[in-house]
């Protein structure tokens, strides 16, 4: 059966559907204390919600970390640090659907599908005015402060007991390891050195991208990957990486995931990744551009591979057409009109 | 990848054994107390190219304190010529200096610092809006909204 994934912003049912899935993910515990994960600080249970932030942490940092300047061998080898190589939108395939699977069986809703926050709509309104879009309203994921006290995801110190207080349990620490915590969500929302989010323009440009990885990654950043990740650009990044720089407070850090708008804006990663995917299989009709035409391109990072919960590791090939698990409402698109219908 | 791989394998316990046995030692954490961080210096880093004709490789070695006090920030150089924190994945500094100022600001409680009028309300302290920081290698194609 293929689900199909939604604006969160058009969609009433999935967006409540998600606020009470996260919030019930964030209630149960999953079995695990944080001493088995190694984290400091305390032995605390750990939620399940709390499993996926230390997951989207080890995409990011482990003990064998690379620099993301260099490359991996071409080669199967598995990668450390996913985030910060060509592994970084499969691994987030992954995350996404073993995530979205979990709300489905805590919500008890075979069809829910996760929705996506399209932060280059937002990008496209006035700064000012970004961080008065709907997504930050109360009835939707409260505003930003230190820490968040609107919305589904507050805490409010005089009733920390409360069950309806959203408390972060593992972060990243200053050095970059996992420590136990117990203290309300952050956001900054434009308040920091990034002061507006990407806009739709910058999509379609990172979309004319014909390679995956730039042919001299991490020095040119011409890749679809690098433009799109965002990283070792100083100062103002690019895609991805300006909005957790935007969002900021924890969407700042490596434990990203504890703010559950992160899951949100990577699944519209993944949108416009299926987007290029879509745009450069060679089965495909070619796309209203004047570029010559294009196919997908057999690289090094297809086969890049990295371990996944499923008891085996994948690699991009595996991913590549998830099509019978699911679609998007609709696809970024690079021509004249700004959405395209499409499946995944 | 089918549905049924995908219920089984995605349980709440299911995943703690891949993150606890998959990866085990990626999240061994020390504590991180200052005193602890200032046991644990930077000791090294090191950066290569990946052109083919030759392999350029430069190691060195970072020493931070704030306020006197030595601290494990993780901080080093990229190939670039940048300098980043593995706690800002999202960030890249021209400076040291500003990515471990960065690093106080995110981490507000593991740097206190002093009440001052720039505090605000709201819990945020004004950070530096620099317009010859935000040039960068791609500038051009952002609209910074100045």
């Amino acid at each position: 059966m293929t689900f199909t994934r939604r604006n969160i912003l058009f969609d009433e049912n999935a967006s409540s559907s998600f606020i009470e899935g996260v919030r019930a993910l964030k209630g149960e515990y999953s079995g695990r204390n944080s001493s088995e994960c190694g984290i400091s600080g305390g032995d605390r249970p750990l939620s399940t919600y709390d499993l996926f932030v230390i997951w989207y942490y080890q995409g990011w940092l482990s003990d064998r970390f690379e620099e993301d300047c260099c490359q991996t061998e071409a080669s199967s080898a598995s990668v450390a640090a996913p985030l910060r190589s060509s592994a970084s939108f499969p691994w987030r395939r992954i995350l996404l659907l073993v995530f979205e699977e979990n709300l489905r069986r805590i919500l008890g809703q075979s069809d829910f599908a996760l929705p996506y926050w399209d932060w280059s709509s937002d990008g496209d309104l006035p700064p000012g005015e970004q961080s008065r879009a709907r997504l930050w309203h109360t009835e939707v994921l409260g505003g930003a402060g230190i820490p968040v006290t609107s919305g589904p995801f507050s805490c409010h110190e005089k009733r920390s007991n409360s069950r309806n207080t959203w408390r972060v349990a593992v972060e990243c620490s200053p050095c970059g390891k996992l420590r136990t915590t117990q203290r309300g969500l952050r956001r900054g929302l434009g308040r920091g050195i990034v002061q507006s989010l990407p806009q739709s323009a910058h999509v379609r440009s990172a979309l004319q991208s014909l390679q995956y990885d730039g042919q001299d990654a991490g020095f040119m950043e011409t890749g679809f990957r690098q433009r799109m990740d965002g990283s070792s650009s100083p100062i103002i990044p690019w895609l991805a990486n300006r909005v957790h720089l935007w969002v900021g407070g924890d969407m700042a850090l490596p434990t990203a995931a504890n703010d559950p708008v992160c899951f949100l804006s990577l699944c519209n990663l993944d949108r416009i990744w299926q987007r290029w995917i879509q745009n450069y299989q060679p089965s495909n009709e070619a796309p209203d551009s004047q570029e010559t035409e294009p196919t997908l391109p057999v690289d090094s990072w297809l086969r890049i591979s990295f371990p996944t919960p499923f008891g085996k590791n994948l690699t991009a090939q595996d991913v590549l057409d998830l099509s019978s698990c699911y679609a998007y409402d609709g696809l970024p698109r690079f021509g004249k009109q700004d959405y395209c219908k499409a499946t995944a | 990848m089918d549905a049924p791989l995908l219920k089984r394998s995605v349980s709440p316990w299911a995943l703690g054994e891949f993150l606890v046995h998959h990866n085990s030692g990626s999240t061994t954490a020390p504590s991180s107390t200052l005193e602890e961080l200032a046991e644990r210096r930077n000791e090294g880093a090191s950066f290569c190219t990946p052109r083919p004709s030759r392999r350029v490789q430069v190691r060195c070695t970072i020493q931070v304190d704030v306020n006197g006090i030595p601290i494990d920030a993780h901080l080093r150089a990229n190939a670039k010529g940048h300098f980043v924190v593995s706690a800002l994945p999202h960030s890249a500094f021209l400076s040291a200096v500003e990515a471990i100022e960065a690093l106080a600001e995110a981490y507000p409680d593991d740097f206190p610092r002093a009440h001052s009028a720039m505090d605000r309300e709201d819990g945020f302290f004004a950070l530096p809006n620099r317009p010859d920081q935000l040039t960068t290698l791609h500038g051009d194609e952002y609209d910074l909204h100045a």
